[in-house]
Parts: C-alpha cells; sequence; structure tokens
C-alpha cells in the first residue's frame, strides 16, 4: 500500500491512545494487580487475566446459512471496501462450501439449487485470545463498542494471532473450487504481509459492507422473500452466541 | 450523447498516452463501444482511435507461432486461410460470431476486450448493477438465463466472447502493449472475473491496449472445434460454446477443452482435460468427459439448462474431433 | 344471447366514434347488436345500384387474380419512401421522451426547471401541463399519467432543438416516485391478495379483474356430455407476451399552419381515426386535420390510432409553433407500444371411441397488461368456431398487471387460442388413437358459426388441410412419436388447424372512383396501406370492376385530404370491407360509362354502342356489346364524350345472414438436437382459405410474413420481467429473440397453398389474409416437437431450456 492508503487507513481508525491492546492491557493490568517484577511471562499473564476481563463486541456478523445462496458478494465487497481504504483485499469474511446445509424454502423456491453454502468470519471472540500474543499495538479492542480488529499499519505478520486464534474455517471455501490457504479465521496476506481479519469495517459509514449488500438481505428488506431474520446480521456478542455463530 | 474528444494516434506509444486520461476509451470497430456510449453506461470524455496504427492487423506465422494483430477484422480471421489451417476452432469462432456487418468492422482485440451482454449491466436505468460501479446484482433473484454456472461472485454475468473460448483451448498468448512496453500474458490469465475486479473483464489497465495474440506451435498444429449455440444462427450471443483441441491420436497426450456462456471468464474443463489424458476417445470416453465438464455447477434460478446443453455440446465437440 | 335494443342516436354515435370502429372490428362478438343495428341502418339508407349489377360476380376475371408487384414498391425498395420517421421539416423540433423505471409508481413531484433550462429546449410536456385527454378505450390511460402502471411508461416529453439536447434534457428531470406494489403475472393478479393496482376507481374492473370478458357461453349441457365420453383429456397451455417490433417505431410529425389547421405525419394504420382523434382533442372540425401515411415501417396492429404520440407532438407543435417531431427509441417502443398479450388457457374435452369430439370446455385467462385492452376475449375466437362441439362451455376473464399495455398483435388472440387449442386436440387426437390429420378432418366445424348459428359465407378448411397435408408429405412422413431418431438428431412432423374471424369482418367504408379523359383510373380508396399492398389491391378491384387496364389505374393513398373515409387498416378486412366499397364504387362508375356509351350524342344524336346499358359490359379498357364483343369502343372514347372526367361512388354495408370466417391449416418438419435442445425448422407449409386472392404476389407475400411471426412466437419472442422490480429486461432487438431469414423456411421450396372457395359476401369472393395465417405456425411446431422427441411441451415460446428440461425427464423415466 502507498503512503496516502496508509495514512488513510490509520485515519479511519480510532486515536492510539483509545484503543486498547496488548501494551495498554499490561499496562492497566500490572497497575491493576500492583506487580513490580516484571518478566516476560509474567507479562503474558498478567495479560491473559486482564484480556478475560475485556469488554464483549457490541456487534459481531452472524449468518444464517439456510438462507444464504453462496453469491459471493459479501467476500467480494468485503475485499474491495478494505483495498479502497488501504487494508488487504483479503476478504474477512468467506463462504464455506457446507454441502449438508439445506436451504429454506423461501429462498429455495428461487434458487432451488444454491444450497450448502455457509458464510463465516471473525467471531468477536468474549476472550480475546488473538491480542495478548501480539507483539505490536497490531491487534486491539475500540473500548466503545468491544470491536476487536487488527491496525495493519502496525502488524509486523509474525503469526502469533493465527497460533492463537482458537477458530478454524470449518471445510473449504466454495470460492473458486473449494481452494483454502488458512485454517484460521485471521488469514495472511501475502501482497501486503500482514494478517486480515474481520474488523466489522471499522470507521466505514454505514458499518460492515457485508450486511449492507448482502443480495438475500435486500431481498428480505424489501419484501421480495418473506423471512423474520436475515442472511447476515449484527448481534451483540456474548458466550451463548459465540457458540452459535458459524 | 455528450461531447467527447476524438484522437487518432499513429503509433502503439502514441496511443498509450492517450489513454492516461480520465474516461479515455479505445475505438476499433466500435461495434460494443458505441453502443456504451448511446446508452450512457460508461462516462467517456476521449475517444482514442486505434484504426490509423499501422501494422497491427496481420494474420501471419512466425517462429512456428500463428500470430494476430489485435486490428484484425473478424471477418478477416474467418475467412483466413492460415487461420482455418492452423487454428480451426478460432477460424470457427470468428465465423460464429455476430452478422457479416459486425464481422466487418470488429476487431478481435475488441472482440476479447468487450464488455459483458448481462441485461441488467446494459439496462442505463439499473445504475446499481456491480459493473458500473454499484452495488447490487439483479441476477441472483432476477431473469439469469444469460447467467453463469460458475465463478460468481458478487457479478454473474458471463464472459461474451466467442474468440476467448477458441483462443482459450489453443493455449493463446496475449501481448498487451502499456506505458512500460510490452508483456505477454497466457489467454486464461487475460481473463479476469469479478473476484479479482468486478468492473473489469479483462487483464488491462486503462492505458494499456492489446497489440498481439499469438497460438503456440504445440497447439496450431493440432485438430481443434468450436461450437456454438445460440438462440438464433446469427447475431446472438452464446448461450453455451465449447473450444476443444487435443494432442496425440489415437490416444490423447493432452486435452484443452473450454466453456462459454458459463463463467465470466472461459471456463477450462479442467477435470474432463485430466481424464482424457491416456484415453482413446469412444463414446463411452466422450459421453464420461462431458459429464465431468460441468461437475460443481450452481445455477441460478433460469440457467440450469446450460448443465445439459454444455455436456452435449461437449459431446459434440469431442465427437468431431474423433472422427 | 339477447339482442341489445340500440337507438338511432346511439347509431349515429358509433358511426362517428373511431374507437368504435377499432375496438368492434377486432372484437366483434361483443359489439355483434351494435354491428348489426349500425349495418340495418346504412342498407336502409343507402341508395341501391341496379339489381342485375349488384348481383354480377364474373366468373372469370381478368385481374383480380394476378401476381402484381405493388406500386409502392420502387420507392421502397431505392430507399426512397418517405416514412414518417423520414420527414424533415425546416425548423423541426426533436422529442426525448423520458419514462418510468417502476413498474406502479405514483408521480409525487417532478421538476422540469434544469431540463427547460437547458439552451436549446423549447418545452417540457409532464402531466401536469399537458391536456387532461384520455386516450381510446382504457378511462385511466391519458396523455400522460400521474399514476405509472408499467415501467417503460412515458413519464414526461422534451421538444429541443435536436435530438441530443432533448435526450440529455430527459435525463435532467428530476422525478419523485412513490413505488407501489406491482404484479406481472395475470394469475398471481387474480389470486386473492394480490396487490390492488389501481383501476377500479372507473367502474372497468374489479379489483384486478376487468369487468368486461367475452359473455360466458354455453351449448347442451358440457358436464354430462363429458362425463360420459369413452375418451376424456384436459391440459393447461401458455403464451407469453409478445412485442410487434416494427422496424419503424411509432412515430409522428405536427405542423400547425396557423391557430385551426393542423398537419400531421402519422405511422399509423388508421389515417382518418388519427384525424377524427387529433380533431376531438383540439376542437377543429375533421376537415381542418390532414394526416399523411404513405409509408409505413410495420404496424402489426399496433398503430391503431395516435395513442400518445400524435398527441404530444401534436401539443408540442401547438406550444412551441414550430413543427415537432417525435419517434419512440427502441426501448421506449418495446415498452410503451402495445403487446400481444399472455394468456393462460384451460381445456377439456370429451370424445366418443371414434376420436369425435361431444363435449369441449375451454377456461381463458388473458393479460391485459396496464391497462384496460379491448381485444382480450379474442383468444375465445379460434376456440368455439374450429371444432365441432354439440356440447360445450366457453368462459374467458382479462387480468389488469404491469406489464406493457396489451393490445391487437397480427391476428390478435387467435395465435395464442390455437397454441393452445390445437396441442391440446392433438393430444386428444393421441388418446383416442388417431392420426392427427384424421382427427381434424373428423372434427373441424365445415358449415356454420355454431353460436350465432349463421351459415359461413365459405369455408375452406377441409381443401386447407388436405392440400397441406400432401404438400407436405403428411402420409409418408408421420410416425410415431420419438420413432425416428438418427443419431443425436430426431425428425418430428405436426399440423394445425385454424378458424378466425380476421379476414371475415367487414365494416361500413366509402370510395370514389375518378377517371379521365384519357381512360386512366383514379381509385380514391381510403385503407390506410400498411405494407401489406392494400393499395395496389384497391387499384386492382377498382380496374377490374370498371373494366379498364391494370397499367391505366392508379390508387390514391395515405393522405386524409385526398382519400375517401374508412375504418383503419387491421383485422385483415380492408380485402371484405375496403375492397368492397372500391368494387361498389366501381359498379357505380361503370353503370355511368355504360350509360354514357347508349347515349345518343351530337351531331349525329348516335350513340357510341348501340342498346340498352343492360347489353354491354367493359374489360380490357373498352366497353363492348355482349352480344358480339368486337363492337367495341375504348373507355376513354366514351368518358371524353361527356366533356370531361367522370367519377362514381359507393358505400358498401353487409348483407345479413351470414356467418363470416376465415381458415387455416399448418404443416410443420421439424429437427431437435437432443444433445443441445436445438430446434430446426425444416420445412413449413401454409394453406390460407382467402375466398379468392386478389393480388396473388401479395397473398404468398402476406401469408410468408405472417407465418414468421407465428414462427417467432413458439421459436423465440418473448418479454421477461424482472422478478422483483416486474420491469422488462428484454427491451432491445439483441434479447428479443424474433427469427432472421435463417430461423424461416426457404419459402421458394414450399409456396403457400392458396385455397379458393370464394365468398358469398367479399368482393369477387375475396377475404383477407394479413392475420390468419399467423396462428397455425406455433401450434404445428410444437406438435412436430412433440412428434420429434415425444415430450410435450404446453408453453410457449417453446425455447432451448424448455426442450432440454423435457429430455431430461424422459431420460429419467
Amino acid at each position: 500500500m502507498n503512503e496516502v492508503q496508509r495514512q488513510a487507513s490509520i485515519d479511519t481508525q480510532p486515536a492510539e491512545t483509545d484503543a486498547v491492546s496488548r501494551r495498554s492491557l499490561v499496562t492497566g493490568g500490572l497497575a491493576a494487580v500492583g506487580a513490580v517484577a516484571v518478566g516476560v511471562a509474567a507479562l503474558g499473564r498478567a495479560a491473559n487475566v486482564a484480556a478475560a476481563q475485556q469488554p464483549l463486541a457490541k456487534q459481531v456478523v452472524s449468518a444464517d446459512p439456510t438462507l444464504c445462496v453462496g453469491c459471493l458478494a459479501c467476500e467480494v465487497n468485503c475485499s474491495t471496501w478494505h483495498a479502497s481504504v488501504g487494508r488487504s483485499a483479503e476478504p474477512r469474511i468467506r463462504i464455506l462450501a457446507t454441502p449438508a446445509v439445506a436451504l429454506r424454502t423461501e429462498v429455495a423456491s428461487y434458487l432451488p439449487t444454491r444450497a450448502g453454502f455457509s458464510p463465516a468470519t471473525c467471531k468477536q471472540c468474549p476472550t480475546p485470545w488473538c491480542l495478548p500474543n501480539c507483539p505490536t499495538d497490531g491487534l486491539r479492542i475500540d473500548p466503545a463498542t468491544g470491536n476487536r480488529y487488527i491496525n495493519e499499519a502496525e502488524c509486523i505478520a509474525c503469526g502469533k494471532c493465527e497460533v492463537d486464534c482458537p477458530v478454524e474455517w470449518q471445510g473449504t471455501w466454495a470460492r473458486n473450487g473449494g481452494a483454502k490457504i488458512s485454517s484460521k479465521r485471521v488469514v495472511y496476506d501475502p501482497a501486503l504481509n500482514v494478517y486480515a481479519k474481520c474488523d466489522l469495517c471499522i470507521g466505514r459509514e454505514g458499518g460492515p459492507v457485508c450486511v449492507e449488500r448482502c443480495p438475500v438481505n435486500l431481498a428480505i428488506q424489501s419484501g421480495y422473500i418473506k423471512s423474520a431474520n436475515l442472511c447476515l446480521e449484527l448481534v451483540a456478542s456474548t458466550e451463548e452466541q459465540w457458540k452459535k455463530l458459524v | 450523447m455528450k461531447s467527447f474528444e476524438h484522437m487518432s494516434p499513429t503509433s502503439v506509444q502514441e496511443a498509450v498516452k492517450m489513454l492516461s486520461v480520465g474516461n479515455a476509451r479505445v475505438i476499433a470497430g466500435g461495434t460494443d463501444l458505441l453502443g456504451i456510449m448511446k446508452d450512457g453506461l460508461l462516462p467517456t470524455d476521449r475517444v482514442v482511435d486505434l484504426k490509423a496504427i499501422p501494422g497491427l492487423d496481420k494474420i501471419r506465422e512466425e517462429s512456428g507461432e500463428l500470430r494476430i494483430g489485435a486490428l484484425a477484422r473478424i471477418g478477416d480471421l474467418a475467412s483466413s486461410a492460415l487461420v482455418q489451417q492452423k487454428a480451426p476452432a478460432l477460424a470457427a469462432a470468428a465465423f460464429a460470431v455476430a452478422s457479416p456487418q459486425i464481422r466487418n468492422a470488429g476487431t478481435l482485440g475488441g472482440n476479447l476486450a468487450q464488455k459483458v451482454r448481462c441485461w441488467y449491466y446494459r439496462d442505463a436505468d439499473r445504475a446499481d448493477c456491480y459493473k458500473r460501479n454499484g452495488s447490487y446484482c439483479y441476477a441472483i433473484f432476477g431473469q439469469s438465463e444469460l447467467h453463469a454456472l460458475f465463478d460468481g461472485a458478487a457479478c454473474f454475468a458471463v464472459t461474451p466472447s466467442d474468440t476467448a473460448i477458441a483462443l482459450s483451448a489453443l493455449a493463446a498468448r496475449i501481448v498487451v502493449a502499456g506505458p512500460k512496453g510490452e508483456r505477454e500474458v497466457g489467454v486464461d490469465d487475460f481473463f479476469i472475473g469479478p473476484a479479482v475486479d468486478y468492473m473489469r473483464e479483462v487483464a488491462l489497465a486503462a492505458d494499456e491496449i492489446i497489440v498481439d495474440v499469438r497460438i503456440p506451435s504445440t497447439w496450431s498444429a493440432q485438430p481443434s472445434v468450436f461450437l456454438k449455440a445460440a438462440p438464433r444462427k446469427a447475431i446472438d450471443f452464446a448461450r453455451g460454446s465449447v473450444g476443444a483441441a487435443v494432442i496425440g491420436s489415437p490416444v490423447i497426450q493432452k486435452a484443452r477443452i473450454s466453456l462459454g456462456a458459463v463463467a465470466p471468464t472461459p471456463k477450462r474443463a479442467t477435470a474432463s482435460e485430466a481424464f482424457l489424458e491416456g484415453k482413446r476417445l469412444d463414446a463411452a470416453t466422450i459421453a464420461k468427459a462431458a459429464e465431468l465438464a460441468t461437475e460443481g455447477a450452481k445455477p441460478l434460478a433460469n440457467n440450469a439448462y446450460k448443465i445439459r446443453l454444455t455436456q452435449g455440446l461437449v459431446r459434440q465437440a469431442l465427437t468431431r474431433l474423433a472422427s | 344471447m339477447k339482442a341489445k335494443k340500440i337507438t338511432e342516436k346511439r347509431i349515429l354515435e358509433l358511426l362517428d366514434d373511431p374507437q368504435f370502429n377499432l375496438i368492434a372490428a377486432e372484437s366483434p362478438w361483443a359489439f355483434a347488436d351494435e354491428i348489426e343495428a349500425v349495418n340495418q341502418y346504412l342498407m336502409a339508407t343507402t341508395p341501391k345500384l341496379p339489381e342485375h349489377l349488384r348481383a354480377v360476380q364474373p366468373q372469370q376475371t381478368r385481374i383480380v387474380g394476378r401476381r402484381v408487384a405493388r406500386i409502392e414498391d420502387p420507392d421502397r425498395l431505392t430507399g426512397q419512401a418517405i416514412f414518417t420517421t423520414d420527414v424533415r421539416l425546416p425548423g423541426m423540433l426533436h422529442t426525448a421522451i423520458l419514462h418510468s423505471p417502476h413498474a406502479h409508481a405514483l408521480i409525487e413531484n417532478i421538476d422540469t426547471s434544469a431540463a427547460e433550462a437547458l439552451p436549446g429546449v423549447r418545452a417540457v410536456l409532464t402531466y401536469k401541463n399537458v391536456l387532461k385527454e384520455r386516450i381510446g378505450g382504457p378511462p385511466d390511460m391519458f396523455i400522460l399519467n400521474q399514476e405509472i402502471h408499467f415501467a417503460g411508461e412515458e413519464v414526461a416529453a422534451v421538444a429541443a432543438e435536436d435530438i441530443h439536447t432533448a435526450r440529455e434534457a430527459a435525463g435532467l428531470i428530476r422525478v419523485t416516485y412513490r413505488v407501489l406494489p406491482s404484479v406481472t403475472d395475470a394469475e398471481a393478479a387474480l389470486a386473492p391478495g394480490a396487490p390492488d393496482l389501481g383501476h377500479g376507481a372507473e367502474g372497468i374492473a374489479r379489483g384486478n379483474q376487468l369487468a368486461m370478458s367475452y359473455p360466458l357461453t354455453k351449448r347442451g349441457n358440457f358436464d354430462t356430455a363429458y362425463a360420459g365420453a369413452a375418451v376424456k383429456h384436459e391440459g393447461t397451455y401458455r403464451t407469453s407476451t409478445l412485442q410487434h417490433a416494427t422496424l419503424e417505431p411509432r412515430a409522428a410529425v405536427a405542423l400547425w399552419h396557423g391557430p385551426d389547421q393542423l398537419t400531421v405525419w402519422a405511422s399509423t394504420q388508421y389515417i382518418m381515426g388519427v384525424r377524427a382523434e387529433l380533431a376531438t382533442t383540439f376542437g377543429l372540425p375533421r376537415s381542418h386535420v390532414r394526416v399523411i401515411c404513405q409509408h409505413m415501417g410495420g404496424g402489426f396492429g399496433d398503430k391503431s390510432s395516435s395513442v400518445r404520440q400524435g398527441r404530444i407532438a401534436a401539443i408540442l407543435a401547438r406550444m412551441t409553433q414550430r413543427p415537432v417531431r417525435v419517434e419512440y427509441d427502441r426501448q421506449l417502443n418495446f415498452n410503451a407500444a402495445s403487446h400481444r398479450y399472455a394468456t393462460v388457457v384451460k381445456l377439456q374435452a370429451g370424445a366418443d371411441r371414434g376420436g369425435k369430439l361431444a363435449a369441449y370446455r375451454a377456461d381463458a385467462i388473458s393479460d391485459s397488461g396496464a391497462y384496460a385492452a379491448f381485444s382480450l376475449a379474442d383468444v375465445m375466437v379460434s376456440l368455439v368456431r374450429t371444432y365441432h362441439a354439440e356440447n360445450a362451455h366457453f368462459q374467458q376473464v382479462s387480468a389488469l398487471t404491469n406489464r406493457g399495455p396489451s393490445g391487437f398483435q397480427r391476428c390478435v388472440g387467435n395465435p395464442q387460442g390455437t397454441f393452445c387449442q390445437d396441442i391440446f386436440m392433438d393430444e386428444l387426437a393421441e388418446k383416442a388413437g388417431m392420426d392427427p390429420l384424421d382427427f381434424r378432418l373428423a372434427n373441424v366445424e365445415t358449415k356454420v358459426d355454431q353460436d350465432r348459428k349463421l351459415p359461413w359465407a365459405s369455408c375452406g378448411i377441409v381443401e386447407c388441410l388436405q392440400e397441406g397435408a400432401k404438400a407436405i408429405g403428411w402420409r409418408q412422413k408421420w410416425h410415431k412419436p420419438g420413432a425416428a431418431i438418427t443419431g443425436s438428431k430426431a425428425h418430428g412432423i405436426g399440423m394445425t388447424a385454424h378458424a378466425c374471424a380476421h379476414g371475415s369482418m367487414a365494416f361500413p367504408m366509402t370510395a370514389m372512383m375518378k377517371i379521365d379523359r384519357d381512360g386512366s383510373l383514379d381509385v380514391i380508396q381510403s385503407t390506410t396501406d400498411i405494407g401489406g399492398g392494400q393499395s395496389t389491391q384497391m387499384m386492382m378491384i377498382g380496374a377490374e370492376t370498371v373494366g379498364v387496364r391494370l397499367e391505366d389505374a392508379h390508387p390514391s393513398y395515405g393522405d386524409s385530404a385526398f382519400t375517401a373515409d374508412s375504418v383503419g387498416t387491421y383485422g385483415s378486412l380492408q380485402t371484405m370491407t375496403g375492397g368492397s366499397a372500391v368494387r361498389v364504387a366501381g359498379l357505380d362508375l361503370k353503370w355511368r360509362i355504360l350509360q354514357q356509351a347508349t347515349k345518343p350524342l351530337p351531331p349525329k344524336n348516335a350513340p357510341l354502342l348501340p342498346g340498352k346499358p343492360e347489353d354491354l359490359d367493359t374489360g380490357d379498357g373498352f366497353v363492348f356489346l355482349k352480344a358480339d364483343p368486337s363492337k367495341r369502343v375504348p373507355i376513354r372514347d366514351v368518358v371524353a364524350s361527356t366533356g370531361g372526367p367522370m367519377m362514381g361512388q359507393g358505400a358498401h354495408t353487409i348483407p345479413a345472414g351470414y356467418g363470416m370466417s376465415t381458415f387455416a391449416a399448418g404443416f410443420a418438419e421439424v429437427e431437435v438436437d437432443l444433445d443441445t435442445g436445438d430446434v430446426r425448422l425444416l420445412r413449413y407449409v401454409a394453406a390460407n382459405d382467402v375466398g379468392k386472392a386478389v393480388n396473388r404476389l401479395g397473398v404468398e407475400q402476406q401469408i410468408e410474413g405472417a407465418s414468421s411471426m407465428g414462427i417467432g412466437m413458439v421459436l423465440g419472442e418473448e418479454m421477461k420481467f424482472d422478478g422483483p422490480g416486474n420491469f422488462p429486461v428484454n427491451w432491445n432487438w439483441e434479447n428479443y429473440a424474433m427469427p432472421t431469414v435463417l430461423e424461416t423456411p426457404k419459402w421458394a421450396d414450399y409456396k403457400p397453398i392458396i385455397v379458393e372457395p370464394g365468398d358469398a359476401i367479399g368482393p369477387y369472393g375475396a377475404k383477407g389474409v394479413g392475420e390468419p395465417p399467423t396462428s397455425p405456425p406455433a401450434p404445428a411446431i410444437a406438435n412436430a416437437i412433440y412428434n420429434a422427441i415425444g415430450v410435450r411441451i404446453h408453453d410457449a415460446p417453446i425455447t432451448r431450456d424448455k426442450v432440454l428440461a423435457g429430455l431430461a425427464q424422459i431420460r429419467r423415466g
């Protein structure tokens, strides 16, 4: 990314001082605990303890696979928008090929052969496992919204977040016949040499682009398809919710 | 139509420079561009006419390859004895394009780089369409009989060019000229899908032009066929098409089978190609190859017929190659 | 059916109303009593010709029956013809029309200020400032509507110095729409819970169902006869919405001469109708309005009145004091011009073991589209008259939807009705174990209108079936379904029988003849020539009747200032109607010539020929003694002897006591590619009962052209609508699959068969033929496809996807 894009990227994210990162966790946590000795291991443990006390994400993208037709609009829009603000073009939401999933009648009546797709993305874990071992100010939490996101300008692509992320893509990606490059929900981008994950389109007016542009969502909102819920929705993160997310 | 500048460069470098301003578009035969301009689909402030550049229309043999300049007329490709002999699939595809009038005016470069025919994209009232920088695809829940079985991603429009399918079966390379000079790209990489960039169909920057198309000697010596199915015997774009070429007889060493009208780019039937390696073409292998060609297809509401159609065309193409 | 009482006041109103003529021509059963009353009135008031002349129907004709090149062809073939869209006047303004992207919407606000401010713009019309006048029949269709009823509907018109400025200005008009729910499927529109499309206020509809429909018609007792039938069958069949796709779109050029004289070039089938409408719109005497249409680039039923374009052109011309040109662009023409309506027809029939039809029931739904149309019950016509059924039940309803407006397209509802009926009859024949041809021969009605109980004035259906079958080689080629497959190609043969009213309707019409002193004849006739060779035909009838040589005759046409008055050229009725008027006028002139020939003349007080006028006849430019044809004088001498030109005139009316119908048969041979679902039409034989061919070449041309439209109906034509948005998606030649010359048969190989049983009413026994050939191809081809692959498809058009889906079914089962 060029300097302008990088700057734009930085500008769309909350000011550094507000965000919670590993460093601020450690500082805050130590102060709370009152410990004096500062060894690496102690740092990590303290950070872990502090991590468990972070606010829950107010929003996480939740999908209903029985409504998904695998059009990949979410992937494409995610990629395009992030690239337009200087971030990684790796889609952070992926459609998984899940043949066992049936399509709800309301949608199947239009597209009967397009069952078997499940949208999946970062689950905005209540305990942000990816965060404590980040050696830079890359992984952050927005204190106002609880959004767990990567400040890609700071990311050095060490890969620790990928190791620590507890959530895999269960299955193959639907795009391009099922190739899967990464196994975890945080993904390496070789083009920019950073890691990327769902950041709820932080800085975007209108919020997550995948939710805004999902064609099934639009068909439901216009009344063309009758459904009480959308295909892609924003829900508040809880332990219970986390278990239900794809 | 709003006013626009019309430029007539006399060299490739000049043309490339003229394309570096915003909303500049290339015109050769104009059979696609004029419709796009008149329907107001893409803003056009400058039209760069390539027809005054000499030497870009030659159909010739060079270094053992069949090479065709981007400004060669489609009609000339269809009637060229050299093309008919060295690349029969390409001659057949050229002959299948549109109508005699369009073939007289249209060029190979234009045929390859043309925009999609999706009726939502081509409707100025549907401004939301992804390909016009919008945020919606009407075909997903709309009238989708023209649209893709494979590789749709946000946009489901299919590749419209007949010559592209033939060239994909012939492993052609496309020579592109830009500000930094020339580069070559394989035809299957030249066509990009919406997942890469839904605003473009081909890997051309705004200030690049196609200058040459080259068919390697390995494939230009081999038998090849092109078949097209469309609502009428002329004028129409394909609802299904197949370009196929094989090396080796009676046992196939290598096969290339490319499918048209089923994906946003020419779609190689790689499973069929792999299956045919080392086999003879007979009724059973042909039937199996045809079946494999459409594996993984995910139709929309109105385009499931393309599955049977494509299988039928593959069967017919391979049957022709067998004889 | 009980006859209505029609008052004389009503009769005079009807005679004066151009809309009545049009609607009654296309839906005569709905206005049978009115037509009858009008006819009786005219018969009582028109002066009579001598009986012996009125009764003359020459056995041998000299001119009628020849193959004659059309008089307009030199202009058309050299590009010299001036169509409405060719008219260029000094100072002429060009018009662009803005259309609605929404299928159903209320215009809440329309801001034309930016458009008006664009340099070069001279006037902008919207529903707000245009005259609030109804267009023709539908009570809620105005020159411009505030409530929009279909996507593509006209919303505003901009007149500017050039077309590019006009288009740019149209794009600057800001419209705020309140989008309303819409529906484009007729059955869905009639179902409970369907959105209200807003037509109920004027009393024309109950919900979305039109109040007007084909009168419920019963014969005998269907239920009992059906229950007791040895062979029973039922099925549901569908046809889609089509477009005329005329090469020349709707167009008009208007020019005012001062405040109260108007000239309009209109691409129209009904010069006099446009004249009457515009005279009413502007409150002018009709003689002050001149309408010109000498060459029209296709009408096929879409251009039967001035509709919106003529009025818009005239209003803009009046506002700007400049000539104004309106031409619909191709998208507007596809969407806002009228359409062949979609239908759903449910059929049930019972036959005896020998295949004789005993009971027949039809329930039809027609799609009226955006506004109430008046041709919708026409789908019933071929259903009630083609086959003999003593126990029957016929019912029809129409639905308003948000498709474009339905109207009259070549043979109107008959191609739809016949498509459904003749696939059904093919299926019934199969159930009864009969060859399709034998079934038709056993069951077609050959004698009477079964509901009005009137004998047909002529009926050639049996000959059509037999001659057509012979020409295609039916007996040799017919085989069991799916039994003729070689490799991946399946051969099939199919056929159809058809009867309809088009070509056999007759209306009051007038004509005049003027013969000059050199013996040349002006046939001042009133049919609008719409490219079917109508004026050539009239010239031939006029020359034949008066007795001049064809090369001495010429028709006037295409200019209301110089023609007689008439109904429009639709319904294939000009042969019978205009032709009859010309014949009557010709007889009038002939009688005067015969009288003049026997009149004692100065200086010797001797007549040119001896005897009484009744002893003479005319032919080849001469008047001669019947008893001794060598005693003759040139007609020009007779004319010259009066000192000046001579005139004749006439008005035609219909003799009571006949039912009128045209008949046809179609035979198709196809090849279906089992791999790709391609349907190739190998051969098509058309056999048409035309009473008597006036211009043999013209008849062949009409049969070929109409057959091509029928072929298009089954092989690919269909307006498609987006599901969520209900807007049309294929409004251009690219995506609306009309057959090209590569899809239609080589007519030179299979010349149309012309059956000539004569007719009790038509001039020289002639009936019309412009439309009836449209109906047989679609079902004949559908039946041939079944014969090829053994799969029935009940849905027109029969496109590749349906063939492949059908093949998939039988492969599995």
